[in-house]
């Protein structure tokens, strides 16, 4: 009988180390240093795990607790990998509540706890795909880049475009109709240059380049009912700061804001957003398509007066069925007033909030480290400074999730030149959360990576493209001219 | 029989030795500074997991090593020496025959020559060899069960390891059967095709760059910033190369092989073809051009100034690049100014290089702004060297952008790139001195380079486009060290574009305080110059009486070849190593 009891016991003892028994620790003080700093964060109910390390390697554990639901992750050298299925269930348990993380660290043969952090999990799904463009963060030349396309339910990574496939080109501003991935568009620059647009699994190359436009189409935003696309054009140039931390300087000679007519192929402006006095850049559209934001900022003489360039947010009336524009424009931020130069204006998809980016001066807002967001609430007409969301260093492009509660944006608080795109939740009323970095397997990659995130857009669904197709396209498709 | 075998192929390792050792190794230890092999399992796998990622990592990981010349003529003559001895084996299948041996040697010159290319990465000859072993396996493979399951392996397991290298893999085990005759033609052909058919696949459905871009000119390869599309070049042209040495191997076989007189005949005759062979396969001018350059950029990066003066014979011809190295050496040991026009010089692009967008351009400036003290420059073109660096990054420039991390007080940044460094075996050790200044920082004082620089926060800020070169040198005599190289060449930069009226300010604004040490040598020699139109001039700056002396003889001299119209070459023997020959006598480009 007795060898029974052993077993029993045996058993039992194997059964609870397995389950994660977790260790007798003595209380630590002081908050756990873990990086990513995922403390106090809020994150949608479907995002990948929120793998992290310890800023230095050791034996931990991290035990998470949430509503019904728990999990014990060992770390592997400092190094947390946590599991996606029982991530998941945690999660959807924890939907709309708080998942509870404690850490346990040995060292020197004991154990210490640290308190526990908290994770807000937030019923609002984001949308389960993340498309950017990685590029190292050079100055005037590139090698490697591509646009991607980032599964946030999990660590999937696929290629939406390499430019190892069109002989190193350049490609940006890809661009999304109401986040919608069957209907986008991207550029192509020095060879296959052209502008791309991708509908319901047709592509087609632009010629975007006309004799009374200053450059080829620039920043796009798509009208949500796709038959527009708002672009800006621009003459820009770059330079290198003598001695600013900012390091460099890019800036428009000149710019304007057109609006291409996707079926007709056609151009149109309006005096409003096409003056010499003026600089017109950054358009996007309100989500009714009915309004049309855009900066501008007096023209000056440049690059002698780069420090004094600052632009207004502006919008402008467009009336869709008659492809015409309003006569007054309103002016949401006064530079001058407010002393400082918005740019990037997005509207979320609700049509509540519209968010910017605020700096200084200029409209280049991702080599300026006081570059900020801005949210302002347009049924109250209040601006919120989002202090919870900004920090010491950039914060800039962003852009909106398809049910407005969440938004991505540019940052470069981690090391002050690689741009990594960070996760933002907002409530109806418009309370943020605290901003969490785009997850990856590897605790290691933003480490060892030399590639900043650019452009990051968040879309409902994978782009479905025929990569093979459109690199054909790319070399050997015929332009279509733009008039 | 097999030691004559053996000792002949000692004999061509010790040729391809020799022929390294003699070229130099300079091209491939810069071949290390321009990858960023981080040997952990998280990136091994991401690599490995891509079909030729195999081929990618051997590469990567055997050129970290590269920094050590040894193990460069190692792995170089090997290689190129296995490659060789595997066709010497596949040619033996067609029939055993001593000139195969010579035949054989065909493809070891053609690596030979693409070897010292700076375009080509040494994965391509892994690749070759992969290719080569594979075919082996497949023709001597006897027994049956073996045979059929490596029949059906070794595209799959080729096309994992080298890619679409497998589709030159299909062609070889065509023409191998097709001369061996030991094969049914339809084992080939499936085997062949298949191989064929999962490249395509590949270049369907794939991310890589496709095997056809390597039928394109060798002009557009080394176009491309990628080696991908010039690795398929090469292998494109050795499998043509193979397959012409069958098809030859299957035509002499018919020969009768006892006669003397054919035995000779074949022997002389092949021996006279690979000779000629052998004179296209020599580097070429721009080959030993820029590996003349590789070398005066590794002795730069271990500020070994003393062998790269060495190097530059006096009043030898010399190419901006050449002369950028040289003034920057001559700078580095405060000689600019004293013996600048003992060589060549060519104008004020002999001190900086215009940018040709290049990643050895970019190493170039950025080391020459960075001794200056042009701290945004130096950072800027280590950003564009880090960027253009063909294999994922450079470990030099990473070293630079850590140095001017520290110096901008960024120590994320310099964290990061230390971070990095950390992880590769052969920079560990300076990353880790260099980690010691983030954690403590007031160190940095204590380090003879860093604390001699700094961010002029002192001046206004500008953009670069607003500010002139010479403005920017300017600016370091404000800088609370004294910049001594920084001085000669702002002052030698005009002496070389010979606006005299503003060396004339500059001299009148910096060199008055220079007594001790003396002014340089050519600076006193301006002055002299200068004296002609404003005596004042030696009223202010100190000139040495035999200088002055030397002076008076030049004007007399260069009065009598002007009066005579012949004696130049006399006067550039008697005076071409002061600046009065260089001002008064040689004409600048434009």
């Amino acid at each position: 009988m007795n060898y029974r009891y052993f077993i029993l016991g045996l058993g039992m003892f194997l059964l609870l180390s397995c389950n994660g028994a977790l260790p007798a620790a003595e209380k630590a003080e002081g908050e756990v240093e873990i990086v990513p700093d995922y403390r106090e964060v809020t994150i949608p109910c479907n995002i990948a795990p929120l793998n992290f390390k310890l800023k230095e390697p050791c034996e931990a554990i991290a035990f998470f607790t949430g509503k019904e639901s728990h999990m014990r992750v060992d770390a592997d050298n400092g190094s947390f990998r946590i599991p996606a299925k029982a991530w998941r269930r945690l999660l959807e348990a924890s939907a709309g509540s708080t998942v509870s993380v404690g850490i346990y660290i040995r060292k020197e043969g004991r154990w210490f706890r640290y308190p526990a952090f908290s994770i807000q999990v937030a019923k609002d799904q984001i949308d389960p795909y993340l498309v950017y463009r990685r590029i190292a963060p050079g100055y005037r030349m590139w090698n490697r880049m591509g646009i991607y396309q980032r599964c946030l339910e999990d660590f999937t990574e696929e290629t939406f475009l390499d430019n190892k496939l069109t002989n190193n080109n350049c490609m940006n501003c890809h661009s999304f109709c109401m986040q919608n991935p069957d209907r986008m568009l991207f550029h192509q620059r020095a060879l296959h240059a052209g502008t791309y647009i991708l509908a319901d699994g047709h592509i087609e190359k632009l010629d975007t380049k006309t004799g009374r436009t200053i450059s080829a189409l620039v920043y796009p935003a798509w009208h949500p009912s796709g038959r527009y696309v708002a672009f800006s054009t621009n003459d820009t140039k770059q330079d290198f700061h003598l001695s600013d931390a900012n390091r460099v300087e890019v800036f428009d000679n000149r710019s304007d804001v057109v609006v291409y007519d996707v079926e007709r192929h056609e151009i149109i402006t309006a005096p409003h957003l096409s003056s010499e006095e003026h600089l017109e850049t950054f358009p996007a559209f309100s989500p009714d398509g009915r309004r049309l934001y855009f900066c501008s900022a007096p023209a000056k003489q440049m690059p002698e007066s780069y420090r004094e360039i600052r632009y207004n947010l502006q919008s402008i009336a467009f009336d869709p069925e008659k492809r015409s524009f309003g006569q007054a424009v309103d002016t949401l931020y006064h530079a001058e007033e407010e002393g400082r130069s918005a740019k990037f204006p997005r509207v979320s998809p609700d049509g509540r909030f519209l968010m910017y980016t605020v700096s200084d001066y200029g409209n280049f807002s991702i080599w300026h480290k006081d570059a900020d967001l801005r949210l302002w609430d347009m049924l109250t007409r209040k601006t919120d400074s989002l202090q919870q969301v900004n920090s010491r260093d950039v914060e800039s492009y962003h852009s909106w999730s398809s049910n407005s509660r969440w938004f991505v944006f540019s940052s470069r608080r981690d090391d002050g030149l690689y741009t990594r795109p960070y996760i933002c939740y907002l409530d109806a009323n418009g309370v943020s959360g605290k901003p969490f970095l785009l997850p990856q397997e590897d605790t290691d990659y933003y480490e060892r990576s030399l590639f900043s995130f650019n452009i990051p857009e968040l879309v409902k669904g994978k782009i479905k493209v025929d990569t093979y197709e459109l690199v054909e396209v790319s070399k050997y498709g015929e332009a279509v001219q733009v008039k | 029989m097999k030691w004559k075998i053996v000792g002949f192929w000692l004999l061509v390792l010790v040729g391809l030795w020799a022929f390294f050792g003699t070229f130099g190794t300079a091209t491939f230890q810069r071949q290390e500074e321009v990858q960023l092999f981080i040997p952990e399992w998280a990136v091994l796998r991401d690599m490995l997991s891509v079909p030729g990622g195999f081929c990618t990592v051997a590469g990567e990981a055997l050129v970290q090593y590269y920094t050590s010349s040894w193990f460069v003529l190692w792995v170089n003559s090997v290689c190129l020496c296995g490659v060789g001895f595997l066709c010497y084996l596949l040619l033996q299948e067609v029939a055993p025959r001593g000139y195969h041996l010579l035949l054989a040697l065909f493809p070891v010159l053609g690596l030979l020559k693409v070897h010292i290319s700076p375009f080509y990465v040494l994965d391509g000859t892994l690749g070759i060899f992969l290719l080569l072993l594979f075919s082996y396996g497949f023709i001597r493979i006897r027994r049956t069960g073996v045979r059929l399951f490596y029949r059906v392996t070794s595209v799959v397991l080729l096309y994992g390891l080298a890619g679409q290298l497998v589709a030159l893999y299909g062609c070889v085990v065509l023409a191998m059967c097709w001369v061996c005759r030991k094969e049914k033609r339809y084992v080939s052909v499936v085997v062949g095709l298949s191989g064929i058919l999962l490249a395509c696949a590949d270049m369907r459905w794939g991310d890589g760059v496709p095997l056809t871009d390597g039928i394109y000119s060798e002009r557009y390869q080394e176009a491309q910033l990628q080696p991908d599309s010039y690795l398929y070049y090469v292998w494109i042209r050795f499998t043509a190369l193979l397959l012409v040495l069958f098809v030859t191997a299957f035509v002499l076989k018919a020969l009768p092989w006892g006669k003397r007189l054919v035995r000779g005949g074949v022997v002389g005759g092949l021996s006279a073809v690979l000779f000629v062979f052998s004179s296209f396969c020599l580097p070429r001018a721009y080959e030993v051009r820029n590996n003349r350059m590789n070398e005066l950029s590794v002795w730069a990066q271990r500020n070994d100034w003393d062998t790269i003066i060495r190097e530059h014979p006096e009043k030898g011809v010399t190419d901006y690049a050449d002369l950028n190295y040289l003034n920057m050496a001559l700078a580095q040991k405060g000689i600019l100014g004293d013996r600048l026009f003992h060589y060549d010089q060519k104008g004020p692009q002999g001190l900086l290089i215009p940018w040709d967008r290049t990643y050895y351009m970019s190493c170039l400036l950025s080391d020459i702004h960075y001794r200056i003290g042009d701290i945004s420059l130096a950072e800027g073109y280590a950003m564009e060297g880090l960027t253009l660096a063909k294999r994922g990054g450079s470990p030099r420039m990473l070293q630079r952008l850590v140095q001017i991390s520290l110096i901008r007080k960024d120590w994320a940044l310099a964290d990061k790139y230390l971070g990095i460094l950390r992880r590769l075996p052969g920079y560990r050790h300076w990353a880790e001195t260099y980690a010691g200044y983030v954690r403590h920082p007031e160190k940095i004082g204590q380090d003879e380079e860093l604390s001699a620089k700094t961010i002029p926060a002192f001046q206004p800020d500008n953009l670069l486009c607003l500010i002139d070169i010479d403005s920017l040198w300017a600016g370091h005599l404000s800088e609370p060290a004294e910049n001594r190289v920084a001085w000669e060449y702002w002052g030698c930069s005009y002496l070389l574009a010979k606006e005299m009226e503003k060396f004339k300010a500059f001299l009148l604004r910096t060199g008055i305080s220079s007594k001790e040490p003396a002014l340089p040598v050519h600076f006193q020699e301006a002055a002299l110059v200068l004296a002609v139109e404003d005596l004042s001039v030696l009223g202010k700056v100190s000139v040495r009486p035999e200088i002055v002396k030397r002076y008076k003889q030049f004007q007399a001299d260069i009065l009598k070849v002007k009066n005579s119209g012949d004696g130049l070459p006399e006067l550039y023997r008697q005076y071409g190593d002061t600046f009065w020959f260089y001002y008064y006598c040689k004409k600048l480009n434009g």
